[in-house]
């Protein structure tokens, strides 16, 4: 898909989006991770659910193919503030803002819903929760376990449906004011984006250790603390090489993306012969 | 044969996939699988005990899906929950492994209908990307279903192949996990080629390095958090230090031209 460095033709403001659009998107993000996939993440459901809204914002046919195939990008919000990031990322469409500043402000936004989603609901709310039932669960209480679902689902549906709007609502006013500075703020969007991205590289590539045989054979054996801790770079540094490789290959050398998924799946080959030469296993 | 277990896991994994993801939280799953199966009590417990499991293992859910990996243990675990909790438990460590490279399986699958659904977008088709996402849903559900079935009838068989072969051949994990780690880096080089990649690159490197003190120094989750402050407060910063240089631009173009006593400009 051609999506690129294309902007959007019509360049009008939309007219603003109706409680009930924003809810049929609040409904359809419960499908959001229903497809996760290892390239783009949660990028089907994120289009998907979307849609209803894009389709009001952009009139224009070739627009709406833009907004839905850039929408189509790594995407991966967890299950509780996926809709805030939604709203906002509603609310720049309907400024027609650059395509730039659109995607660094999702990914940024991605990142923060996610780990949000993690820290506060997963990490605290819920485990709290959980922890407070899990002793009436050991006595065979069932309505401890009752209370438990049915406050984390509560939580969740409201949570959806009361983000949204807020997201769309706070994101509009900001943008609104934003816009009239248009040049300097897809500059800004650029740098926020790129450093997003790297973090995100750290953050998604993390794994890498407890699977990478070499690193995981250097890391357990007897080493200084000093040196330790820069083996723990390595794993965001294959990351940080292989999407450097690939921003080359897909750039400069035009390859398809399903190619360098090829390359991918041939490392995770040349990975296992490595292992089964070296007798590794995983740290799990 | 009943078929409520079935049901059980039936409504568990669309829960998972298309509404709250609560139910498969062990404590849930497995007091709604042991209920289904006549010991809701031993459900209750294992139910209980993987729920700490679970939540220990959540620093580790931003990069391995523990979640799902909680769900095949959580459904095997029920199934073998009539010969005793403490046995259910024993083999969770090898469930988990298992039920998180079924997950990434599933994920590489899914990667498979990317181009469709980039097609359909073309065509601004989102009833065929809603198509292929039910599915594709249908298709893990289905999965996940299979798994409880084959629990049901050969609960003993299989947890000692899974257990076997984990342990035997984790080559095969390794190799699974690099592949689904490494898939997201071909998204991050596509989101910097429609960025603008090339200028770029300071702020990627920037990103890396912060990240990777904040990951050293706290959970991924608050990493996370912090890194996408971070950026905010980047782009806000530029943003700011650029009006302002447009500002003094400005006010140096309207300032009035040095003139010398008479009034006339300056000639040189």
């Amino acid at each position: 898909m051609v999506v690129g460095i294309t902007q959007y033709t019509n360049k009008n403001e939309a007219f603003p989006l109706d409680k009930k659009t924003l809810n049929q998107v609040a409904l359809r993000s419960f499908m959001v991770s229903a497809s996760k996939n290892s390239e783009t993440g949660e990028a089907y459901g994120w289009c998907h659910a979307l849609a209803p809204a894009l389709k009001k914002i952009h009139e224009n046919e070739e627009d709406l193919a833009l907004s839905m195939g850039h929408n189509l990008e790594y995407v991966e919000t967890g299950s509780f503030f996926s809709t805030l990031a939604m709203g906002v990322v509603l609310s720049l469409e309907a400024q027609k803002c650059d395509l730039e500043t659109i995607r660094s402000v999702r990914t940024t936004m991605n990142v923060l819903c996610n780990s949000l989603s993690h820290a506060l609901f997963n990490l605290m709310i819920l485990s709290t929760i959980a922890i407070a039932c899990i002793p009436g669960a050991n006595n065979g209480n069932v309505a401890s376990v009752v209370v438990f679902a049915l406050a984390a689902m509560i939580l969740t549906v409201v949570l959806r449906f009361v983000l949204i709007k807020v997201g769309y609502a706070q994101g509009t006013k900001i943008m609104e004011k934003l816009m009239k500075k248009k040049e300097d703020l897809a500059q800004a969007s650029k740098i926020m984006g790129g450093f997003t991205v790297g973090g995100l590289i750290v953050l998604a590539t993390k794994h890498i250790g407890t699977s990478n045989t070499l690193v995981s054979a250097v890391q357990s054996s007897s080493l200084s603390s000093v040196a330790s801790n820069i083996l723990n770079a390595v794993p965001a540094c294959i990351g940080l090489v292989c999407t450097y490789v690939f921003y080359y290959l897909l750039t400069k050398k035009n390859y398809s993306i399903t190619k360098c998924v090829g390359i991918v799946v041939l490392i995770g080959c040349i990975m296992i012969a490595i292992s089964f030469v070296l007798g590794m296993t995983t740290s799990l | 044969m009943s078929v409520l277990p079935l049901i059980i896991v039936l409504l568990i994994a669309l829960d998972k996939y298309c509404f709250s993801h609560i139910l498969q939280r062990p404590l849930v799953a497995c007091t709604l699988l042991g209920a289904s199966l006549g010991y809701l009590k031993e459900g209750m417990l294992l139910g209980g005990a993987l729920e700490v499991y679970y939540i220990a293992y959540q620093s580790l859910s931003e990069y391995v899906p523990v979640e799902s990996g909680f769900l095949f243990t959580s459904i095997i675990s029920s199934f073998l929950v009539s010969g005793g909790v403490d046995a259910s438990i024993t083999n969770a460590s090898a469930f988990l492994v298992g039920g998180i490279a079924l997950e990434y399986v599933l994920n590489l699958f899914n990667t498979l209908f990317l181009p469709a659904v980039r097609k359909a977008c073309e065509k601004h088709d989102d009833k065929k990307v809603g198509m292929m996402q039910f599915v594709l849903m249908l298709i893990n559900v289905l999965v996940y279903l299979g798994v409880a079935y084959f629990m049901m009838n050969n609960a003993s068989s299989i947890n000692a192949m899974l257990s076997t072969f984990i342990h035997t051949y984790p080559f095969v994990m390794i190799g699974i996990m690099t592949i689904a780690s490494l898939m997201p880096c071909i998204a991050f080089a596509i989101l910097l080629r429609n960025m603008g990649g090339k200028d770029l690159t300071g702020a990627v490197l920037l990103g890396v390095a912060v990240g990777l003190i904040l990951v050293s120094m706290t959970s991924t989750a608050v990493s996370g958090t912090i890194v996408a402050c971070i950026a905010f407060a980047l782009g806000w910063f530029n943003f700011r230090s650029s009006q302002k240089e447009t500002i003094t631009v400005k006010n140096e173009e309207s300032k009035p031209v040095n003139t010398i006593k008479g009034g006339a400009e300056k000639w040189w």
